[in-house]
């Protein structure tokens, strides 16, 4: 050992003896670490909150969150963290600490994994103008991974609840209209949902992940559900802001207006067999609808109203206003 | 309380003032320091699952520090000026005294001080944490190779702007 190799370690020690208590600093530590379960717990209920009551979510989270997301419209996402979209750039936020958490340009239809630890996006592929891709990147240590690429447009991206497979819309290789393909990370292999004469718009997902709900023929067209395993269709009426009960088996949305200026019904269909099991005209002009744990909450011209699953009225809440659903 | 709480807030208790040490040591700055502890161990808390499955969580902790530190190094370069290099040379010339020992160190502290944050940092996780060139490579994000190239090089640049009063050297010897 060389002189300058003692002197260097002697040194060293000798700054480590000034170092400040660690006390303080460890029951900071512990103190944020107890905070953000609960912060956690009340961007959770923010998402209950907001198919309840109402509302935009920003207005749950905490002042900070606040200043960094209202401004671009936030999404609440199940697990500990926000995901904002501005044009072209995405953003996440972790609850916890309201740490930015990864932020990137360039992006579009960002979707969060249900874990929190990856962003779903789209973005321009350089093999041509109109070319796209699809990457999941890990918001840690941004490692990307191309899933798909494309000559054509891309969208509508929706993680599987348990985040193994994405469903997403793509022009079709083989037709003239967009398709709808879930693509499995686990074995690496894509499949075509939708009906490739017609075209979809929109995948969604059941609750336990056997079924997607995608519109055949675009924005306008018949809403159907997809059953993954055997690929059978069901129809169901044809419904706005369609919506999956948390047990899978029914929706709710309101139907299309058949005349100008006439609300369009409420109504509650069984997801397996299409058929209408309640519906209601009673509420007016209803912006969404959003189940709850104990039932269903409408955003209608009068303020938030809460219903039981048959649609019967439970309560109202005058929100000062028409309200909008911020998740 | 769950198991995997226990284990997090056990590592906490252990590790925490280790790395305050280590964040101190790189900053020689009291609240720089805390806040990056701070931020390594909140880093592992929240990934505790994850670390644990793959990495050491002291080594993975200790990386976020490191890292973190010499991003906020980088963000000061731009407005920080070191100290002027020919100020040591004064420094170093003239009679070994009593204090020549402590003059010697505060003398290194400064030539530390005139490293690049990069090369500095080399230094204490060799020095200080006793890591191998491998593990502070793994810290780094660097080759072994890279970490060798650097140590080398501050070493010398130590070597030269640091002359140890005659007094110091024989202690030493």
């Amino acid at each position: 050992m060389t002189n300058l190799d003692r002197a260097l370690r002697e040194v060293f020690e000798e700054d480590a003896t000034d170092a400040p208590l660690a006390a303080p600093m460890l029951a900071r530590v512990q103190r944020a670490r107890r905070a953000a379960p609960r912060r956690t717990a009340l961007v959770a209920a923010s998402v209950v909150a907001v198919a309840l009551a109402g509302g935009v979510s920003a207005t749950l989270l905490g002042s900070s969150d606040r200043d960094s997301i209202a401004e671009t419209g936030p999404a609440v996402c199940p697990w500990d963290v926000a995901v904002w979209t501005d044009p072209g750039k995405i953003g996440v936020v972790s609850a916890g600490d309201c740490e930015l958490r990864w932020s990137g340009e360039g992006y579009w239809k960002p979707e969060l994994a249900p874990d929190g630890a990856s962003i779903a996006y789209v973005e321009a592929a350089n093999r041509s103008a109109s070319a796209t891709r699809l990457v999941i990147e890990h918001l840690d240590d941004r490692e990307r991974r191309v899933v798909v690429e494309t000559d054509g447009a891309m969208g509508e991206v929706a993680w599987s609840p348990d985040g193994t497979r994405l469903a997403y819309w793509a022009d079709s290789p083989s037709g003239p209209s967009p398709a709808a393909f879930v693509y499995d990370l686990r074995t690496e292999k894509t499949q075509t949902v939708g009906d490739l004469e017609v075209g979809v718009a929109d995948p969604e997902w059941s609750p336990n992940g056997d079924a997607l709900l995608l519109r055949e023929g675009g924005a306008a067209g018949d809403l159907v559900s997809v059953d993954l395993a055997d690929g059978s269709r069901t129809p169901l009426p044809d419904l706005f802001n369609a919506r999956w009960s948390p047990d899978g088996t029914q929706l709710v949305g309101t139907e299309r207006r058949t005349r100008p200026r006439q609300p369009g019904a409420l109504v509650v269909v069984d997801a397996r067999t299409g058929e209408v099991a309640a519906r209601t005209e009673s509420l007016g002009s209803i912006t969404d609808a959003y189940w709850g744990p104990g039932g269903i909450a409408v955003a209608a011209e009068d303020g938030l109203v809460l219903l039981s699953v048959d649609l019967r009225v439970e309560s109202r809440v005058d929100l000062g206003g028409i309200p909008s659903f911020g998740a | 309380m769950s198991r995997a709480s226990a284990d997090v807030d056990a590592f906490v208790e252990a590790q925490g003032p280790a790395l305050l040490r280590l964040a101190y040591v790189l900053t020689r700055d009291r609240s720089s320091a805390e806040d990056l502890a701070q931020t390594a161990l909140l880093q592992v808390c929240r990934r505790w699952r994850r670390v644990t499955a793959a990495d050491d969580p002291t080594a993975y902790a200790r990386r976020i520090l490191v890292n973190a530190h010499l991003d906020a190094q980088r963000r000061r370069s731009s407005t920080e000026r070191p100290t002027d290099p020919m100020a040591l040379v004064v420094m170093s010339e003239g009679e070994a005294d009593p204090m020549s020992i402590v003059d010697d160190r505060d003398q290194l502290r400064v030539a530390l001080s005139l490293l690049r944050p990069r090369s500095r940092t080399v230094l204490v996780l060799r020095y200080y944490v006793g890591l191998d060139d491998a593990a502070i490579g793994d810290a780094l994000g660097v080759g072994q190779g890279a970490v060798r190239s650097i140590a080398s090089r501050a070493l010398a640049q130590l070597r030269e702007q640091f002359r140890p009063s005659s007094r110091a050297e024989k202690e030493a010897t």
